[in-house]
């Protein structure tokens, strides 16, 4: 289906406290509006401008299509987004006539999986090491938050670990969690394999992925402030540190997978 | 008739330069419709003495920070820094440049002009907030008032038009000004009434 007369809004969460939240939201919405997809990419927030609230009356297509930049559904994709925006199902009809298309979180779609590899794969490649032979000796560990208010976020990396073990590129391939088990922290134990690739599964850096995650893992250097430098190396141990999946260049695409998925789930079936 | 065409329509029946908030708007020379943006401050300074913004992440990093280097949560805050300009901007990259600058602003002037913009008052927005928002609602008038003294009036530069004597006096201001308005208490503010309920919060 050609999108070209509709228009793309990401939906973010944002922050009152730094611009590193919002700011994969900004990069895939260019990315994405200098492909000349849509007739226009919007973003808008909970905790920046353009607030949900505000960000429709800026668009002027009659079809819009409102992708959650969300790694998992739960409260803000399933109760505040709707409420704000003022959407009924997955297809609502404005009072102006305009349709609202809801789309699925960034962080549910399959081919999050394959946006996985891609970046374990590249930060590996871009270190100074390699990994010779990866199934024989390396673990993908994907690192999550881990909540006991809302464990979708747990179910959807659960299902992510499941796809690459099937596909049989490493070793091995883990969960761990910041505040629940499996825990980061114990990374030493849970994993056999002499090399460790960390994927974190969060839609931007900020206090989990450049300060909370690595300080669990041991890794001595300030990521913030230094970058990475991979592999840390201590007995018998190589580590990879990537920062968060959210902030990959490929979850353009899986944007606009989401919309794709979208059409052949709700508006191909109508027309 | 669009939000698109309107504004074109505003900008090619008004004398120039133009204003939205702290950024001026100017056409650039030649018979080309391009635009120029700069800070107000900037008005009359030397073209070559200030630095080139030329793409959108620059533009994302211009305003992510004030002079100082603090975050700026509100884009409407009087504190953009200056020293700056962009060029060559076509009607619809002048338009996303000021959706940048301050996000929404031009729709919802535009709306206000046509009497379609919806304004909504403290304690309807404040009943619709959950979770741990749901306390905003108790907000009593009084302090109402004294945050928006504190958050709106002194951090911000939109005339609010929903609270009960709003400050809207001079929507219009000069002719070739765009306003920035303020339907609705934003969630920054709502945020800060948290806070003056229950006392300062680490974000989640």
């Amino acid at each position: 289906m050609s999108h070209s007369d509709a228009a793309l809004v990401l939906a973010g969460h944002g922050s009152t406290l730094n611009a590193d939240s919002s700011a994969p939201t900004f990069q895939h919405a260019e990315a994405i509006r200098q492909r000349g997809l849509f007739s226009a990419v919007q973003v808008c927030f909970w905790k920046e401008e353009p607030n949900f609230r505000q960000v429709l009356r800026s668009v002027e297509a009659r079809r819009i299509y409102v992708v959650p930049n969300f790694i998992s559904s739960g409260y803000f994709t399933e109760q505040v987004i709707p409420r704000e925006l003022g959407l009924n199902g997955p297809v609502t009809r404005m009072p102006d006539g305009r349709e609202i298309y809801y789309c699925e979180p960034v962080g549910l779609h399959p081919s999050m999986t394959r946006t996985l590899l891609h970046r374990a794969a590249e930060v590996v490649e871009k270190s100074p090491e390699q990994i010779e032979d990866p199934r024989a000796t390396a673990c993908l560990l994907i690192c999550g938050h881990g909540t006991s208010l809302n464990d979708n976020s747990t179910r959807i990396i659960q299902q992510r670990v499941a796809e690459i073990r099937a596909k049989g590129l490493y070793a091995d391939c883990q969960l761990a969690l910041m505040e629940q088990k499996p825990y980061i922290k114990d990374w030493r134990t849970l994993i056999a394999c002499p090399d460790v690739v960390v994927v974190p599964y969060f839609i931007s850096d900020g206090l989990h992925s450049f300060e909370d995650i690595p300080v669990l893992l041991g890794l001595t250097e300030n990521v913030r402030e230094q970058g990475v430098c991979n592999p840390h190396i201590e007995p018998g141990r190589r580590l990879w540190y990537a920062t968060a999946i959210g902030t990959e260049p490929l979850m353009a695409e899986v944007i606009l997978a989401q919309v794709e998925k979208f059409d052949h789930e709700h508006l191909y079936t109508i027309s | 008739m669009s939000i698109s065409i309107q504004f074109r329509d505003w900008i090619e029946n008004t004398p120039a330069p133009w204003k939205i908030g702290q950024v001026l708007i100017a056409p650039e020379p030649g018979g080309v419709k391009r635009f120029e943006l700069r800070h107000v401050d900037d008005r009359h300074a030397e073209t070559d003495s200030l630095r080139p913004v030329d793409d959108w992440i620059g533009l994302r990093e211009l305003i992510r920070v004030n002079a100082a280097g603090e975050f700026r949560p509100l884009k409407a805050a009087p504190d953009l820094r200056s020293g700056w300009r962009m060029t060559g901007l076509d009607f619809d990259n002048l338009r996303l440049a000021l959706d940048y600058f301050y996000p929404g602003a031009v729709a919802d002037w535009i709306c206000w002009r046509n009497g379609n913009l919806p304004v909504t008052s403290y304690a309807e927005t404040a009943k619709r907030q959950s979770g741990r928002y749901h306390i905003a609602r108790s907000l009593g008038e009084g302090d109402l008032e004294k945050l928006t003294q504190t958050v709106c009036e002194r951090g911000c530069l939109k005339r609010r038009l929903w609270t009960a004597i709003p400050n809207s006096d001079a929507v219009e201001g000069s002719s070739s000004e765009i306003p920035l308005l303020c339907a609705e208490a934003c969630n920054y503010f709502v945020g800060k009434a948290r806070e003056k309920i229950k006392g300062p919060a680490v974000e989640e």
